[in-house]
């Protein structure tokens, strides 16, 4: 089996997209695996042969004002026009992980609610979706903590989703976790971090705004 | 009235839809595609840098105070999957920096805290070839963007191609 994890957060290091690619590779063993960047608007047609020649399409991001960041969504309009002049069958299902910086991962559900209509369009199947909350937690924090900690309800769901990849068995399901934090815990951590990198800017925390 | 008008039909069409959507009277602040725009990289400069301000100049770098004085705002754009087209999309990711970084309970969720004090009427016509699925996605879609940009929605509207909008274009929204 051979699967392409698509990177598509505008951020080109450090995003947590790119950490739970990392994360979910882990969880794949042996299995082949291309990893592909559409951070900015257009896709590379040599790239986008080779994405169309998977078995699986992962494609991971950040949610954006409540929906799909602007060059994903670029990406897959053109995926759609080129599937309009190059038809073809035996397409790989697609699975979606997006994470937010809120708390709820619920928010992020109309976007892929998009991607669906995108796989509607286009012939893709759509092979179901990890939402994952408090986002600002996976960059700052994830690949420093081990199995069992705050992480390991996110562990869980990433190692699930390697074995649908792996069996290719896939429930179609959207699925939501956080890291094991409260609300509070989050929201206090949060704003932390906004000072501290205000702080690192020169601004204090009343320049933030009102 | 101050009314902002974001659209992605081209610099060409800003008077075509001054002439639909505002009176005479009316101050109209359009944003549309001029020229190359950047892409959010979400790299918080708008909070944390240069608060309510992107750190890329690029002519869409002040979508937050553009906002800010406006009465009303009113979104064109074509239907990509039930939400907004790529470049409107970009000008809406570009505008983050409305909100303050903060995080408050609001309409039973946590959403980032207003940085101004106001309710911004808003209108949104989409138009395009939108099947039922993305009529619905899209009504979800702008109630969730009116949430966290406090938006008060006024109505969703879809036309099936941009020369076929004007403010009775058929309604959806609820």
């Amino acid at each position: 089996m051979k699967t392409a994890l698509i990177n598509a957060s505008p951020k080109e290091k450090r995003s947590a997209s790119g950490t739970l690619f990392t994360r979910l590779q882990m969880y794949m063993g042996k299995e082949k695996i291309e990893r592909y960047s559409w951070s900015g608007l257009a896709v590379k047609e040599d790239d986008l042969e080779s994405v169309l020649g998977c078995d699986t399409m992962v494609i991971a991001y950040p949610l954006y004002v409540d929906g799909i960041p602007s060059n994903l969504l670029s990406c897959l309009e053109q995926v759609q026009e080129f599937l309009e002049r190059n038809p073809r069958e035996g397409l790989p299902k697609v699975f979606v992980i997006v994470n937010n910086g809120s708390y709820e991962p619920r928010q992020s559900r109309i976007s892929v609610e998009m991607v669906e209509n995108w796989c509607f369009k286009t012939g893709f199947d759509f092979a179901g979706a990890l939402c994952v909350g408090a986002g600002g937690m996976i960059v700052s924090e994830y690949n420093s903590i081990g199995e069992n900690g705050p992480f390991m309800r996110v562990n869980e769901c990433l190692r699930e989703v390697g074995d649908m990849i792996k069996s290719q068995e896939f429930k179609g399901e959207i699925k939501e976790t956080t890291p094991a934090l409260t609300k509070s815990m989050y929201k206090i951590a949060s704003h932390r971090g906004w000072i501290i990198r205000a702080k690192k800017n020169g601004l204090s925390e009343k320049e933030l705004g009102s | 009235m101050n009314k902002l008008i974001i659209h992605d039909l081209g610099d060409d069409r800003d008077e075509y839809l001054g002439n639909i959507f505002a009176a005479e009277t009316d101050k109209v602040n359009y944003v549309s595609e001029s020229g190359d725009i950047y892409i959010c990289t979400g790299c918080f400069g708008c909070w944390v840098r240069t608060p309510g301000k992107c750190v890329n100049i690029d002519g869409y770098h002040d979508m937050s105070e553009r906002l800010r004085d406006a009465d009303e705002l009113i979104i064109v754009s074509q239907c990509v999957y039930g939400g907004f087209s790529s470049f409107v999309k970009n000008v809406m990711d570009r505008s983050i920096g409305y909100m303050h970084p903060y995080f408050e309970k609001r309409k039973g969720g946590m959403h980032h805290k207003m940085r101004y004090k106001k309710v911004l009427d808003t209108s949104v016509y989409f138009y395009g070839d939108i099947n039922e699925r993305e009529m619905e996605t899209g009504r979800k879609y702008i109630d969730a963007v009116g949430v966290n940009f406090n938006f008060k929605i006024k109505g969703v509207h879809f036309s099936k191609d941009a020369n076929g909008i004007s403010k009775e274009s058929e309604v959806q929204t609820k």
